[in-house]
């Protein structure tokens, strides 16, 4: 294995994002909760401390031995971290009377330091802390302070200790990524040599070697981690590898047959399993959402392992499986050690004998789509956006039909082929796949859009007639990790004409609606 | 004939209108539905100058009023006017008809009848009525021709006989509001905006619950109270809530939630038969629905309608 940093996690929610950064400086990371702090071997160039909703000063404050770290490897404390190498090192942590939320400009007091390599001297940093350090550790020096916390960043002299009170990570600390860089880079010594390339290259090699001969399944969906993983083992292991693409009867217009003439153009060994008939009769006179899933849940499964059975000596599968499914969460309340079994093909596993073998189960999704490109996948496929399991079920609310289904691929091909026909690099927005770049159109700079068809009628006028016919609803967010997501503000003239175009080309719309709810309260899909 | 644009034409058109009302009415006694819109409020207002007391106005609350609005015909007219009111709180009456009624043209042709029935009852307890005044305005004989009455109480039973008096039936929209403001009613009211017979009645689409009513009348008095904050009120057209009868899935403290939508309409036209939407600030759009998600219980998302008249009709039903 190479070079990489280890993050140990205390329960903040933007924990990930630190491994993000790296991720995005070419730097090979770890992310573990503080109570599993794994062996310190040769590999190891860093250590990073996170946030944490703790306070150091409570009496079940997350406790760590760093006896084995500092000192021993480049450190850097950030918020809690820093609080806590304080705390426990000599110095001393305080309430502060106003607890500090949000932009503070930072001003670097010791330009010399190593940490602030070729960063201004005043910058925009963000700020989330309740408790603040009154007293630096032993051989502490305030190497940075903003106006009301003077020991924002410190060093501990004769070692390789850095902390901030701050937090890099977050996109509103305007030189975070140059001061995260500046620790893994420089002071912990990584050489940035964890490209596309280099993890195609190492995942490739070791899939050969773990696989050999073996045969192996996986379920493609048509989404960036499913068909990622199937060119990556396709490259490793040829035709040893089937894939299974179902389909549900309840994807986009032309959906299955795109993606699946798209699949063997790209030589993958696909078979199409399609079981439309069976998923639209199981659904028939099903109005409630859970019985919807569970429906297309068992279904799939069966679909799933009809195909998969006649797969002679399949000794694995495989499964798309991403780095944020296996982080293991640093709760308040300690550790939620359950792993969320996200790509679960029910029981296959057991009852075929199949081990598994998660390829992306390391990359992030930015990740996943850097290292797609560099496989040389269309961008049509790298750029999806994601797209729930049951799929459009759980965009018609209330019972599935032939008829509804009709409507919402109209109406959602409509929209979404608006969305890729806007120009929109005038605007300055950044891609929802890679912030680093513009989107050139607003498919591209939204995380997630799609069509919910409602379970009402509303009267409207066409031509000098009276109608009664569906709403439909426009849902677009933006987000970076999807627990979080906003509406996204398109422009009023998009909105006018896509709508216009949906309710004069789909029979059966008369009404379009725009969802303006963020999450939470509301959530991504609807049902 | 001279517009009434100016406080002094509308000073004219008063005093003119209260003398030939005096002479007309002279002692007897005059009967009016009080709905609290600009062109009842504006009769109710010259009428009240011109033979007090002997008008008896009657508003009907059939509860599908929005906020504050019952209390604000009230406070005006029996408070500050000194009229002779009959506030009639038929709430429940209309809410228990209109109960698992589904059907939009049902449900207005429930309201529609049980208005009359109300008011028909009111009628019947008072003596000595003469007259009926209605608020008709130019535009509603320009469209129905002389003799359809526009106004809610057209279905009086044959016995019951009334003289009608329509004061300002040769006014347009725009003068009935000068004299409105010049005759001392609130701005709230003289400008308030067009609001359909059946009340919030067809916004609360579907068969009407007492709860689901309820959160359409708080967002819809967010919506007009963030409107008039932002230098909306008056510039737009018309804006109201809608809120369908389904819910969708959402997240509040950490658990699932399973609640309405509310859908926000802002719309602007020049003559009620085209329309399109107003392209209200995304900043004032996120505060809106911020406010609604958390103040409104049973809420966990908001909608904007994005629908222009045609395809869509202003209103939902």
């Amino acid at each position: 294995m190479a070079e990489k940093i280890i993050i140990l996690d205390f329960g903040s929610q933007v924990t990930q994002l630190i491994g993000r950064r790296l991720r995005e400086l070419n730097v090979y990371c770890e992310i573990y909760p503080f109570n599993k702090v794994p062996s310190m071997d040769g590999d190891v160039k860093g250590v990073i401390l996170s946030g944490s909703p703790c306070s150091v000063r409570d009496a079940n404050a997350p406790q760590i031995d760093l006896s084995g770290i500092k000192g021993k490897y480049p450190l850097l404390g950030i918020c809690y971290g820093a609080q806590y190498l304080a705390h426990k090192f000599g110095g001393e942590v305080e309430g502060s009377l106003a607890r500090e939320y949000g932009r503070a400009m930072l001003d670097v007091k010791d330009m010399e330091s190593p940490l602030f390599k070729g960063a201004t001297p005043h910058s925009q940093v963000w700020m989330s802390h309740g408790d603040t350090i009154a007293r630096l550790p032993e051989g502490g020096k305030v190497i940075a302070s903003t106006e009301s916390v003077s020991n924002a960043a410190f060093r501990i002299e004769g070692e390789p200790t850095y902390a901030v009170q701050f937090h890099p990570e977050v996109f509103h600390t305007t030189e975070g990524s140059r001061i995260l860089g500046n620790f893994a880079l420089g002071i912990c010594g990584c050489k940035g040599d964890w490209t596309p390339d280099s993890f195609i290259e190492t995942t490739v090699a070791s899939l050969k070697e773990q696989l050999g001969d073996d045969k192996v399944i996986l379920g493609l969906s048509g989404g960036v981690d499913s068909t990622v993983a199937g060119v990556l083992l396709n490259k490793a292991i040829g035709h040893n590898l089937t894939c299974i693409f179902v389909n549900n009867g309840l994807l986009r217009k032309n959906e299955y047959e795109d993606v699946l003439a798209t699949y063997k153009d790209m030589n993958l060994n696909v078979i199409g399993a399609d079981a439309s008939s069976e998923f639209i009769s199981g659904l028939a006179g099903v109005t409630e959402p859970e019985a919807k899933r569970k429906i297309i849940g068992r279904l799939f499964i069966e679909t799933f392992d009809k195909y998969a059975k006649q797969i002679e000596g399949a000794r694995w599968l495989a499964q798309g499986t991403i780095y944020p499914d296996v982080i293991e969460s640093a709760g308040i309340e300690g550790i939620a050690s359950k792993i969320k079994s996200h790509h679960n093909v029910g029981g296959l596993p057991e009852k075929m004998d199949l081990k598994i073998v998660e390829p992306l189960k390391m990359l992030f999704k930015d990740e996943v789509r850097r290292v797609g490109r560099a496989l040389g996948i269309k961008e049509e496929l790298v750029g999806r956006h994601p797209f729930p399991g049951p799929s459009l079920a759980v965009r018609i609310l209330g019972e599935v039909t032939e008829e509804k289904l009709r409507i919402l691929r109209e109406a959602d091909d409509i929209y979404i082929r608006g969305l890729r026909e806007y120009d929109c690099s005038s605007l300055h927005i950044p891609s929802a796949s890679d912030p680093r770049i513009e989107a050139g159109n607003l498919y591209d700079a939204i995380w997630q859009a799609g069509v919910i068809l409602l379970p009402i009628k509303s009267v409207g006028v066409m031509g000098d007639e009276r109608t009664y016919e569906s709403p439909v609803a426009l849902r677009a967010v933006v987000s970076t990790d999807a627990m979080t997501a906003d509406w996204f503000h398109f422009p009023y003239d998009f909105l006018a004409r896509v709508s216009n175009e949906i309710i004069n080309k789909v029979k059966g719309v008369n009404r379009v609606v725009y969802d303006i709810s963020s999450k939470p309260p509301a959530t991504i899909e609807w049902e | 004939m001279e517009r009434i644009t100016t406080a002094k034409a509308a000073q004219a058109f008063i005093e003119e209108q209260v003398k030939e009302l005096r002479d007309r009415i002279g002692s007897k006694k005059v009967l009016l539905a009080l709905s609290g819109g600009v062109d009842s409020s504006v009769v109710a207002a010259l009428l009240i100058k011109a033979v007090g007391k002997q008008l008896v106005s009657v508003h009907v609350n059939h509860g599908l009023l929005r906020k504050g609005e019952a209390e604000q015909v009230i406070r005006v007219f029996r408070d500050e006017l000194q009229a002779n009111l009959v506030y009639v709180d038929a709430t429940d009456r209309f809410l228990d008809k209109l109960a698992g009624i589904a059907d939009p043209e049902q449900k207005r042709k429930i309201i529609g009848a049980e208005f009359i029935r109300v008011f028909e009852e009111e009628a019947r307890k008072l003596e000595g009525i003469s007259f009926l005044a209605q608020g008709t305005i130019y535009p509603d004989i320009v469209e129905s021709g002389p003799v359809k009455s526009h106004h809610n109480v057209g279905g009086l039973p044959e016995d019951l006989k009334f003289e009608l008096i329509e004061p300002i039936k040769l006014l347009y929209k725009d003068e009935v509001r000068v004299v409105g403001k010049e005759l001392g009613l609130p701005d709230s009211m003289v400008f308030r905006q067009p609001f359909p017979g059946p009340g919030l009645g067809v916004r609360c689409t579907g068969a009407i619950t007492r709860d689901r009513l309820e959160a359409l009348r708080e967002s819809d008095a967010i919506l007009r109270e963030e409107f008039a904050k932002n230098g909306l009120e008056g510039k737009v057209w018309q804006y109201f809530t809608i809120v369908p009868d389904y819910k969708s899935t959402g997240v509040k403290d950490n658990k699932r939630s399973w609640d309405w939508p509310v859908i926000i309409r802002a719309v602007n036209t020049r003559d009620a038969m085209t329309a399109t939407i107003e392209e209200i600030p995304y900043k004032l759009l996120h505060h809106i629905t911020q406010r609604i998600v958390t103040e409104v219980p049973g809420v966990n998302r908001v909608l904007y309608d994005l629908t222009p008249k045609p395809t869509g009709t202003i209103e939902w039903e």
